[in-house]
């Protein structure tokens, strides 16, 4: 007396493979929108050293360490690279006077021209970055992209597409605070 | 018997003695060109659509593949390479998952897949193994030769 | 007004699909034939309607009614002819419309050649489920892929199609192919649940959908080929399979259907595997709209991106509704469908089509897996990963070479039982083949097992089915019959397509391992040697072509004569650039030209992609032959045998041959 037989049981499980499946495709974010976090948030961020086209010599990320600082890749190409500018623009001159927190650019996939082309159109003096391969070392996939560096060396957040002054400025308080209480643990702790 | 099988016998260790003169090394270890060929082959171009970067000339992916290449020259290994890509563009960067960890499951359960159907098939085969006698009576001769003439006539 | 026109007829063909659908259903199950044939009054109007649709649509993109979204988003005044035509398949609406036509045509012919069992309620029964997959495709041109959206603000020219779409003649016969082959699974599925529905579990139903699996087939083989020719000609990188999503949706359906036309003769010849058989054609007609939904709703990125639209949900909940329709029946019935047959021995044609279905599901099951794993993951912890070329290519390999070896055996496998000496005797020729081939091969200095593993089989595979077709046309012959008769009928058609098959793989495998290329950086004049080959850099010369279209191209001079021409081509001034390939076909290998770079300055240097893709030729030749093959297998052989008659007395060669050295002992 077999009440199941073998086909029954496969129509079952495969029903039930089915039914997880479709569950997943159903919950499933559309492929363009999915965000992705950076893995180099929460590690210390590798250093970027090239000529500075702006200012002539060498610039190192390094020689701002202890401060704030935003790294900026960029291309005098990139339409929103434009339209973010002015918003860098008048962050960096918002925090010039503190010294705190300052503008550290990279440029992407463009020719020294066009970049001071760009700058001289658009304003700005902070160091301009001509090195290729720190896009990859930042994970870099398109421009505009920010990585915020916290005074300890540390990636603390990613910031994709044109950024805007507010939203900066809210982002960075954030991290400040978050870094002000994680110093102050970490000092009280021991 | 034995003269019979002879020729199949030869015939298959020559086959198998051709193949494994194909797969001899080539004697030289792989240039740094080829290892980072075979690394960017890996490694998706992030700015195009189901390309790996040794395949795509996007901007970006030469330069992923330019950084790959002085690295492999300044002595790092493949591993130590493939971990970079997935520290700086994390892990879905990479085409081929892991041996081991959650990817090793697209290597395991087909191979799984495929053990637990042939086994599914031999007991299949041991529950249809002809019972009684399956040797040809007069009766059934009769039949085929009869079936023989009728097809040799036509 | 064409708008209107086109919504008019996708209401009539989705009309028609409810009321026949629903009419013939009351009719069926209350047994009252004549309500069953009122109802199917209605099929011909599907057909009406979607031609309807589809003229109005062809008439806007003739016109360049740009009042149409659709034609202002996928067509432009400049658009030439044959672009504009082939507009209608080059996004997601038309070719949802393209989609209901070509169901609605079969819907139609099967109406048409069952017109004397119309009553039949197994007829009846697939001519609802037809129905109702075409009523859904016409509910989704009125809801989410409305092809008929009017714009209050129409443009005075349209954007034109994308230029990927609009760079080679092959767009504007893959789509159609392959939708072909695609939607033709409908037939059988239809019939399958049909006979699950009505209890009708013989070999009936097979009977009926033979042919049209056949030629479902046959078209999905030719558009996946060139699909792949069309990839490798026009999208620049030198290969032509990715295993990119779209092209991983139309193989998963190919690989169960080809398991379904091998495994279908056991049931045909033994009347086994009953169950099995309806699964696959369920599995192939539910991995047909699996994969639409996964290159369309954007839940996987794509080289088809047809994101924009909400169309996804849909196609995931027809696809529950598919799943749902097909288990449930199979799990009701199953036990039903259960033959008291017995396979006598592993090693019989029976066990060696048990053995294809294996590798044919593993090699699908490794397919859907990679493809759906990386959101597997996700949803499960969150991971991101990916999977893609390098696992699908080191999954590919093993299987496929399995594949070939079985396609050399089987063959010459009797049904019931083989013996050794049997065995001994019809694969020797092609072991001799396969030998000649991976000596030849090793002595010239080739290299790679698994390389030279597929030219070996590929050798014994095709040297075995030309035996067969050898035997074919002597056997042809001695009945006094045309040799042409030897290449007729599924078993003879089946050899020409394996040898079809052998061709593709001996490509596949010459272009992955002794394919080379240079990126060669030249400025005009300079020359570089690639694989023997002079490539000589002329210069840059721009074109401008019709439509406002303009072209950079770099003339290159290989070996001092032939001339060829990649380019780079712009379609408007502010669009995206495009790569155009030049591809010098030859016998032994192509040469494969990229621009892949303009100099900076003029009179600087130009990069230049040089590819040596080796035996590419013989992949498209290949997927000629299996189309041919298909073809030839459809063509009624002049003995056809019904599946009712007794096995044993079974006329080919095969089998005289076991019962003669059966009775010679």
């Amino acid at each position: 007396m077999k009440r199941w037989g073998a086909p029954r049981i496969a129509a079952v499980s495969v029903g039930l493979i089915m039914v997880l499946l479709i569950g997943v495709l159903a919950t499933r974010r559309n492929a363009m929108e999915r965000q992705r976090s950076s893995p180099l948030v929460g590690r210390v961020a590798p250093e970027v050293a090239g000529p500075d086209l702006l200012n002539g010599g060498r610039a190192r990320l390094s020689d701002g360490a202890g401060k704030w600082i935003l790294v900026n890749f960029f291309a005098s190409w990139c339409v929103p690279c434009a339209k973010e500018h002015p918003e860098l623009v008048k962050f960096a001159a918002a925090h010039q006077a503190s010294g705190e927190v300052s503008i550290f650019a990279v440029v992407f996939e463009d020719q020294p021209k066009g970049v001071k082309a760009f700058f001289a159109k658009r304003g700005g003096g902070w160091p301009v970055v001509d090195e290729p391969r720190a896009a990859v070392d930042y994970g870099v996939t398109g421009v505009p992209e920010s990585f915020l560096i916290a005074p300890n060396g540390v990636v603390v957040g990613k910031l994709t597409g044109g950024v805007r002054l507010a939203s900066l400025e809210t982002t960075l308080a954030r991290f400040k605070a978050a870094y002000a209480a994680a110093n102050a643990s970490t000092t009280v702790a021991p | 018997m034995i003269r019979r099988w002879a020729l199949p016998a030869v015939l298959l260790i020559v086959i198998v003695g051709a193949l494994g003169f194909s797969a001899r090394d080539i004697g030289r270890p792989p240039t740094a060109e080829e290892r980072a060929q075979s690394i960017a082959s890996r490694v998706k171009c992030p700015v195009c659509n189901g390309l790996s970067v040794q395949q795509s000339e996007a901007g970006l992916a030469r330069t992923i593949y330019a950084e790959i290449l002085r690295q492999v020259q300044s002595g790092r290994s493949d591993a130590q390479v493939t971990q970079y890509i997935v520290d700086t563009y994390g892990r879905e960067q990479l085409t081929r998952p892991d041996a081991s960890g959650i990817g090793s499951i697209v290597w395991i359960a087909p191979v799984v897949l495929v053990v637990l159907s042939l086994a599914g098939l031999a007991a299949a085969f041991r529950r249809w193994r002809p019972s009684g006698s399956r040797t040809p009576s007069d009766a059934d001769r009769a039949l085929v030769q009869r079936a023989l003439r009728r097809e040799g006539g036509s | 007004m064409t708008a209107q026109f086109g919504i008019f007829g996708v209401l009539i063909g989705f009309a028609a699909c409810v009321l026949g659908a629903s009419g013939m259903a009351v009719g069926v199950v209350r047994q009252r034939p004549t309500i069953t044939l009122f109802a199917m009054k209605f099929v011909p109007y599907v057909l009406i309607g979607s031609v309807v649709a589809v003229a109005a649509m062809e008439t806007a993109l003739l016109r360049h009614d740009f009042s149409l979204a659709y034609v202002a988003k996928n067509n432009a005044l400049s658009t030439p002819l044959a672009y504009t035509i082939a507009g209608m398949w080059s996004a997601l609406e038309g070719s949802i419309l393209l989609w209901g036509l070509i169901l609605s045509l079969y819907i139609t012919i099967v109406w048409r050649r069952f017109k004397a069992r119309r009553t039949d309620p197994l007829v009846a029964w697939a001519l609802i489920v037809m129905l109702a997959v075409a009523a859904f495709f016409f509910a989704l041109m009125l809801g989410p892929a409305n092809p008929f959206k009017t714009l209050a603000f129409p443009p005075l020219d349209g954007t034109g199609p994308n230029p990927l779409l609009q760079n080679h003649i092959l767009m504007a016969f893959h789509p159609p192919i392959l939708y072909t082959g695609y939607v033709g699974f409908t037939v059988p599925f239809a019939f399958a649940v049909a006979a699950l529905a009505t209890g009708r579990l013989g070999e009936g139903w097979l009977l009926e959908t033979r042919r049209w699996t056949l030629i479902a087939w046959g078209a999905l083989t030719l558009g996946i080929v060139l699909g792949a020719w069309w990839s490798y000609e026009v999208l620049g990188w030198g290969g032509f399979w990715g295993w990119d999503p779209v092209e991983n949706a139309s193989f998963l359906p190919w690989l169960t259907g080809t398991a379904y036309i091998h495994s279908v003769l056991v049931q045909e010849r033994r009347g086994m595997l009953r169950v099995w058989n309806l699964s696959l054609v369920c599995a192939t007609f539910s991995l047909t709209i699996l994969g639409t939904f996964l290159t369309r709703s954007g839940v996987i990125q794509s080289v088809h991106a047809f994101s924009d639209s909400n169309i996804g949900p849909w196609l995931l909940t027809f696809f529950a509704v598919i799943v749902a329709v097909s288990v449930g029946l199979i799990g009701w019935r199953g036990d039903r469908l259960r033959s008291p047959g017995a396979i006598d021995s592993p090693l019989s044609r029976e066990g060696g089509f048990l053995a294809n279905n294996v590798l044919f599901g593993a090699f699908a099951f490794v397919i859907l897996l990679g493809t759906v794993f990386p959101l597997v993951v996700e949803a499960w912890n969150g991971d991101q990963l990916s999977i893609g070329e390098p696992y699908f290519n080191s999954m590919a390999r093993p299987i496929g070479v399995a594949m070939l070896f079985l396609m050399a055996v089987a063959p010459a496998l009797p049904w019931r039982k083989a013996s050794g000496e049997l065995l001994r005797t019809r694969l020797q020729w092609p072991m001799v083949a396969a030998t000649a081939v991976v000596v030849a091969c090793a002595a010239a200095g080739l290299r790679g097992a698994w390389t030279l593993l597929t030219f070996a089989l590929g050798a014994f595979a095709g040297a075995a089915a030309l035996r067969q077709l050898v035997l074919g046309v002597r056997n042809a012959r001695r009945q006094g019959r045309s040799a042409l008769a030897g290449f007729i009928g599924r078993a003879n058609g089946g050899m020409v397509v394996h040898i079809g098959v052998v061709l593709v793989a001996v490509a596949i495998a010459a272009s992955g391992s002794y394919g080379s290329s240079a990126r060669l950086v030249l400025k005009p004049g300079e020359s570089a040697m690639v694989s023997g080959h002079k490539i000589e850099f002329l210069g840059i010369k721009d074109q401008t072509l019709a439509g406002g279209r303009t072209r950079t191209v770099a003339r290159i001079r290989t070996d001092g004569d032939r001339i060829d021409e990649p380019a780079i081509t712009r379609f408007s001034a502010a669009g995206t650039p495009i790569g155009t390939p030049s591809v010098r076909t030859g016998l032994r290998y192509d040469l494969y030209f990229t621009l892949a770079k303009l100099p900076i300055v003029d009179g600087g240097a130009a990069v230049i992609g040089v590819k040596v893709q080796p035996m590419i030729v013989w992949l498209w030749v290949g997927g000629l032959i299996m189309a041919i093959g298909t073809a030839l297998a459809i063509v009624p052989g002049r003995r056809t045998r019904r599946p009712t008659d007794p096995s044993t007395v079974g006329s080919s060669d095969d089998d005289r041959l076991l019962v003669g050295a059966g009775a010679g002992r």
